[in-house]
């Protein structure tokens, strides 16, 4: 059967106590090696033969990557705050509601209560539901190794599917990002076959910042599923700024999203579905975010 | 490998133990520690059936490597009970009738005691998203929700639990006395297993573990249609662990099944035909899964490919590449009554449409899996099966035994749909342990299970209809090919009975169906709910409304003026003398379409 060996193949497994120590830990470890953050995406990978790692380098007791803070208009994220947390932290639907509703789409509860922010990123699938949402906010990620720490734009550290900037030492300790205005608003919609468990066919993230007027001074649009990594939609973003939402403005910005997509698509096997598909997805989280747009 | 301390609270008992890390929670639970509760349902934390609680909160225990659980609270099916008795949800689970295969069932009741612990009065939606990680293939979920719901109003109303005591005692008992007679028609009485299914006591087949065992997996082909020239297994057996490696040669019987048309090898011989991907080719029996596994890798296979065929529309042409014999129709049906021809060419109103039906997995939560053991030259096989009886003679004709020396146990059977009436385990495992002398366990990996499990029959269906200006069908013409992929299986009857129900439940006085049931190098297709019927009413009905919209009447009006009514005389001329309820049926069904505002009008 295609060779697969449905076995986790032996590894040596180490649980440090402190960043300080995974870092060093990393930093002498010989290849292949893989930091271990919930499991829900390595396990199975690993069961396949589709990821080996020798070493596997857990971050389980690194609590000090499990914070979700608001600092001087930033938000800051630790690597290990799961989806659940994101999906039900006070201060993430209010500072950044886009990322909550994205972490509730994710899998299942299970899946929720183990899979986490940093696993998402470093993951790097074409569907993971987080990404769309953190390009939105144009988030930047903090990625340790010893010695040093960089921190980059997420849009320059996902390179594809399954391919980020992470070197074999390094962790992905947090994200961070600022918090939306009193005047921007978001959101996400994630269409996929069933409403859990489901990886996403499509989805989209919206931020969208109104003048006190009610003009659109600025929109990031950002869809997911539709390529190797999340692609913002400058058309449609233009077409945005400094108009008043109203249903015929709706249309046109529908229009532009689809044309984006398509391009992007090809003529790739789901592109006649998706090509249609993409449009409702526009459509609901432009009314999500901004109301007007259906008056 | 180096081990690590595994350190837990497990059910409020503290467990410590030496591991290899690479180990998941659900293999200490259910291998170390017996606590076989903990279903595996697809290893890939899709379908919820693992689920445990760690420090209360619901996980995929297949997701979690055994390590990162140390130092943690787990809670798994077997902890729910106290002192003997059951929890709230167990008795509200087994009241509601939410418990059917039970395979499910472990996994639900834990999410739902995470829910209630945290929220103890959810309401419909918050019920739904806990259970939203979870796959339940028989219940439809409605009657998991009630038993939710009901375990709430219980643990809300205190003394209202009260209310259930009297039912728990009862379901505590070890099922019916057959005393119990008559008294029970009319009621709704337990399940006789019921209670082993919410503790999670009832031992399905991959949850038995005899002394001694054995583990068996199976080599299959990655070709759809060759021959099979050569099995090199030498390498295989020098592994550490291998007991032996199978192939056809050392079956001492007939080396075929099926339950129509014996044309499925047990294992394909050298020198014979590979038919899908997926055929079996060899078996490795080894002292562990993973040894088992890893020799597996190391069998070598030399086929020589044949142009094989995918479409049973391709498969009945000529120049067909043939999967059996020299025709790749396995059976015809044909139903003749009146003059369909002559009723076409004068009818008002003719609706002609082809219709195509996809290939379906029924995706039991349990995947196929038994244990077979030698006892006093008697052979016993404990299985997830549908049809033991079948298997007994199956595995009795393929080893080459009298029935007499036979055994076949169904275990409890995490969810079957039509799919575990074929032979799956059975024969290979009754000749690992007939051969070995030793138990033999076999399951099957999710990704296994879909591959070599049988389907329902994809169909093509050309189906024309006529009728009068009122609507009255005169006439109703239908071919209908029923691709059963490499094997017949179930095959033949489904598309007999496709061609028996082709007219629906409607009246039609001019009839000609053929069905072809035709081979492919596809998956096997076999018995699945409906066996045949659901494909051809998806046609027939679609039918009904082109010819509505056609005439401009309503959907339903064609559908009272047609349909079977005492008196009427079927497809196959039986006259329906008592008994017939369709034109009730859509009455009904009208009238709550209209009450729920459904319909326009």
């Amino acid at each position: 059967m295609k060779g697969v060996v449905l076995v986790l193949p032996p590894f040596a497994y180490y649980q440090p106590e402190t960043l300080a120590e995974a870092v060093n830990l990393l930093a002498e470890l010989p290849e292949p090696k893989k930091v271990l953050a919930g499991g829900t995406d390595i396990l199975p990978a690993m069961r396949k033969g589709e990821l080996t790692a020798e070493h596997l380098v857990s971050l389980q007791r690194l609590t000090e990557l499990s914070q979700i803070e608001l600092r001087d208009g930033n938000v800051r994220i630790g690597a290990l705050v799961t989806f659940r947390e994101l999906a039900t932290s006070p201060l993430i639907q209010k500072a950044c509601n886009l990322l909550a509703e994205a972490a509730a789409s994710v899998g299942g509860p299970q899946v929720r209560n183990q899979g986490t922010i940093g696993g998402n990123i470093v993951n790097a699938s074409p569907a993971g539901d987080l990404l769309p949402p953190l390009f939105a906010l144009e988030a930047q990620v903090r990625v340790c190794r010893r010695g040093g720490e960089r921190i980059l734009p997420l849009s320059e550290f996902l390179l594809g599917m399954g391919k980020t900037m992470i070197l074999p030492e390094e962790i992905l300790t947090g994200v961070i990002f600022s918090a939306l205005p009193e005047q921007a608003a978001g959101s996400f919609v994630k269409l996929a076959r069933r409403n859990s468990l489901a990886i996403s066919r499509i989805s989209m993230a919206a931020v969208i910042t109104r003048t006190p007027d009610g003009d659109i001074e600025d929109a990031r649009l950002v869809l997911g599923a539709v390529g190797p990594r999340p692609v913002r939609a400058p058309a449609a973003e233009a077409l945005l700024r400094g108009k008043y939402p109203d249903p015929v403005l709706l249309e046109q910005v529908v229009a532009s999203i689809a044309e984006t997509v398509a391009a992007i698509l090809g003529d790739r096997p789901s592109a006649p579905y998706k090509r249609v598909a993409v449009k409702g997805v526009a459509r609901q989280v432009l009314l999500k975010v901004v109301p007007e747009f259906g008056q | 490998m180096k081990t690590v301390r595994f350190k837990a609270t497990i059910n409020n008992r503290p467990v410590d133990l030496l591991i290899a890390p690479n180990r998941r929670l659900l293999d200490v639970l259910r291998e170390d520690l017996g606590l076989t509760g903990t279903k595996e349902g697809c290893g890939e934390g899709e379908c919820g059936a693992c689920t445990v609680l760690l420090d209360g909160r619901p996980v995929n225990s297949c997701l979690v490597l055994a390590p990162e659980a140390s130092g943690r609270r787990i809670t798994t099916v077997e902890g729910l009970a106290e002192e003997g008795r059951l929890h709230p949800l167990q008795e509200a689970f087994l009241e509601a009738g939410a418990v059917q295969c039970g395979y499910c069932t472990p996994g639900m009741l834990l999410v739902a005691k995470a829910l209630l612990d945290k929220h103890p009065q959810p309401d419909e939606r918050a019920i739904k998203t806990a259970i939203s990680g979870n796959l339940c293939r028989c219940t439809g979920y409605a009657k998991i929700v009630a038993a939710i719901r009901l375990a709430a109003a219980r643990l809300a109303g205190g003394k209202g639990a009260q209310a259930g005591s009297g039912c728990a005692k009862e379901q505590k008992g070890p099922g019916l006395p057959v005393s119990a007679g008559l008294r029970v028609v009319g009621k709704s009485p337990p399940r006789v297993d019921g209670v082993a299914k919410v503790t999670g006591c009832a031992r399905f087949a991959a949850d038995l573990k005899l002394p001694g065992m054995l583990y068996a997996r199976v080599l299959r082909s990655r070709t759809p249609h060759a021959v099979l020239r050569r099995i090199d297994a030498a390498e295989a057996l020098t592994l550490p662990g291998v007991v032996a490696v199978y192939t056809a040669a050392d079956i001492p019987g007939q080396n075929s099944t099926g339950i129509i048309v014996k044309d499925e090898p047990v294992l394909v011989a050298i020198g014979g035909r590979i038919r899908r991907v997926g055929d079996p080719l060899a078996l490795v029996v080894a002292e562990s899964e993973e040894v088992a596994e890893a020799a597996l890798a190391k069998i070598k296979v030399e086929d020589e490919e044949l142009p094989a065929v995918f479409s049973a529309l391709a498969a009945i042409s000529a120049e067909a590449p043939k999967v059996h014999g020299n025709s790749n129709v396995q059976s015809v049906t044909r139903i003749k009554k009146g003059d369909a021809e002559a009723a076409l060419a004068k009818a008002q109103v003719v609706v002609s449409r082809r219709y195509t039906t996809q290939m379906t997995e029924h995706a039991y939560l349990e995947t196929e899996a038994g244990v077979a053991a030698v006892e006093n030259d008697l052979l016993t096989i404990w299985v997830s099966t549908q049809n033991p009886h079948y298997d007994r003679r199956e595995v009795a004709r393929v080893l080459g035994l009298g029935q007499h020396r036979v055994r076949v146990v169904q275990a409890p059977t995490g969810g079957g749909f039509g799919g575990k009436l074929d032979i799956s385990v059975q024969c290979l495992l009754g000749l690992a342990a007939w051969k070995t002398g030793r138990p033999v366990k076999m399951s099957y990996r999710r990704e296994e299970s879909i591959i070599a499990s049988p389907k329902r029959h994809p169909f093509v269906i050309d189906y024309t209809s006529a009728c009068d200006g009122e609507g009255r069908l005169l006439a109703v013409k239908v071919r209908i090919i029923g691709d059963t992929g490499a094997y017949a299986s179930y095959g033949p009857a489904t598309l007999k009975r496709a061609a028996v129900h082709a007219t629906g439940p409607y009246e039609v006085p001019n009839v000609l169906i053929e069905s072809f049931c035709v081979y492919t190098n596809n998956p096997t297709a076999g018995a699945m709910r409906g066996f045949g019927v659901p494909q051809i009413a998806f046609a027939h009905e679609s039918q009904m409304d082109l010819l509505a919209q056609t005439l401009g009447i309503d959907p339903f009006t064609i559908r009272l003026r047609n349909c079977l009514k005492t008196g009427s005389l079927t497809a196959t001329g039986q006259c329906l003398e008592a008994g017939v309820g369709i034109a009730e049926t859509i009455r009904r069904v009208r009238e709550k379409a209209r009450e729920l505002k459904m319909l326009e009008k």
